[in-house]
Formats: structure tokens, sequence, C-alpha cells
């Protein structure tokens, strides 16, 4: 027999959830938001945005991100975000070139390490770092 | 993927400097290329992405390891880690262990997500082969730009 969902089992967590979300949403966005003199500079614009602010096209902002230009993160096919940090340095301009490190070892470290691997053999048994 | 050692070189400079122009500040030494008594090599690459000053940051770490293939080299493992601090999720797309992950799972790659960090609701996710670093760090940003409040495991799908 089919039971209101709010005594159906089989459903978690009924309307206090959906209150307790979005309380969760409004505190995980205010410590998102600017704090004090501390900005937060984990930001990201979008295209449109970059374009208002550097007073271009949305076009030629499209086409400095493709051609590698204006580094950008494509989010899905055709949404792209350009993190603050990013549009600093491209306004910047050129940066130090970043240098290559070679060393010698005996033997690779496991990439695997700390990890638990399925199998019989070394089940849950975490590869040593 | 099959790179001479030149182009191992290249592409290993390149991967960083893209990080570098997102805003990220590369660790000290990275990126580094370490060569084994077998030959093999591995490139690392780590970072910390932009983020408040006032709360630790979100960490990239790009490992490949790649064999001797006659006179080139091919991939032949990867760790591409997002350990984002601030948001308190992790997201991982792994290739190592292939005999052991190809018995358990036929399965040659596996992922990881884990949101909050250390909450874990499979040890490995199903997961596609990423083409190179370069896919695998903007799928990494791409999950670092998701808005905290939206969650990123939800589709991921268990194979254990």
């Amino acid at each position: 027999m089919l039971q209101p969902a709010s005594m159906d089992p089989r459903v978690r967590r009924p309307a206090r959830t959906v209150l307790d979300q979005s309380v969760l949403v409004v505190i995980l966005t205010m410590t998102s938001s600017p704090v004090g003199d501390t900005p937060v500079s984990h930001r990201f614009y979008t295209p449109t945005e970059v374009a208002e602010m550097l007073k271009i096209s949305s076009t030629t902002v499209m086409k400095l991100i493709h051609d590698g230009s204006l580094p950008a993160i494509r989010v899905s096919e055709r949404i792209y975000r350009i993190p603050e940090a990013a549009l600093e340095r491209f306004q910047a301009g050129e940066r130090p070139p970043v240098r290559l490190t070679r060393t010698r070892v005996r033997a690779l470290e496991p990439l695997a390490a700390g990890e638990s691997l399925p199998g019989p053999d070394r089940a849950s048994e975490p590869v040593g770092r | 993927m099959r790179f001479s050692g030149e182009r191992l070189d290249r592409y290993g400079l390149a991967l960083a400097t893209r990080l570098d122009a997102i805003g990220a500040d590369l660790d000290a030494g990275s990126p580094a290329l370490a060569e084994a008594d077998d030959g093999r090599i591995s490139l690392a690459i780590s970072a910390s992405l932009p983020g408040s000053p006032s709360s630790a940051r979100a960490r990239i770490e790009l490992v490949e390891h790649w064999a001797v293939d006659g006179s080139a080299y091919q991939l032949i493992g990867y760790r591409y880690e997002l350990i984002d601090h601030e948001n308190d999720r992790r997201r991982a797309f792994h290739r190592h262990d292939d005999a052991l992950f190809i018995r358990a799972f036929d399965v040659v790659v596996h992922e990881h997500c884990e949101e909050p960090i250390g909450v874990v609701r499979c040890a490995h996710g199903a997961g596609l082969p990423k083409r190179d670093g370069f896919e695998a760090l903007n799928d990494l940003l791409s999950a670092w730009s998701t808005p905290p409040a939206a969650a990123i495991c939800a589709g991921l799908p268990c194979l254990d």
C-alpha cells in the first residue's frame, strides 16, 4: 500500500532536510563572500564579465580563451569560467618562465600511496607512502 | 600516450605553465622530472590554487609515470588529485596497479570523490581514462570551480 511521502520509510529526511540544506547554502555562501578586510580571491568570472571589465567584446574574450592567451576553466561544452587570479596574471603580463627540476632516484614512489587496493591479497591494505 | 624525451619535457613545462597561468602557486621544485634506475620517469607537478589567505587553500597534484618504450616514453600510470581544503572535498583520477584493477573490476582506471574530505561513499569510483594531464587538470579545476553548495560526488558510480 502506498504511504504519504512523509510516512514512507524509504524517503529519507523529509521536510526538515529542505530547511537544513537552505540554511547550509546560506552559511556556505557567507563563507565564500568577502569577510572584513580579507577578500576571498577564490572567485570566478564569466566571459561576459571579463569582457565588461576589459572593455572588449565577448567574442574577443572567447578568442583569447580559445587561443590560450586567457586561461579559463572549461566547465562544460560551452561554458567557461575565468578565475580572478588568472585574470590578474593575464592583465599583469609576462610571467617568469616555469623551470623543470631534474632528479635521479633509485625507484619511483608508488602512485597508489595511502590507498586501499582491491583484491584478495591486498584488500583494504593501504600502500605505504 | 607516447612521447620522446624532449617532448615529455615540453609537455611537463606546458602543464605547469597552465597551472601558473590560472593563478596557482607552484610548489618549490615543481614541475619535477625524476628518473629511476630502471629508466622509468615520474613527472610531478604540485601547486596551491588561488584562495583566501586566511584558510588552507585548495591543492592540485599531478603525477605521471612513464616507461621506456624503444626510443620514446609511454604513459603507464597517473594520479591526478584535487584536495580542496576550502570547500572540504577531494576529487581524483587514478591509473595504477593495472593488473589488480582488471582482475577486480575489469577496468584500468578509477576515480575518487570525498565530500567532505575523509567521507568515502565508495572506495573506488568508475571513470573514463584521461586523455592527458591537460584534460585531467581541466576536470579538476572544473570541480574546484563548482559552487560550495553543489555536490560533486553524487553522480560517481561505485566499482566496489
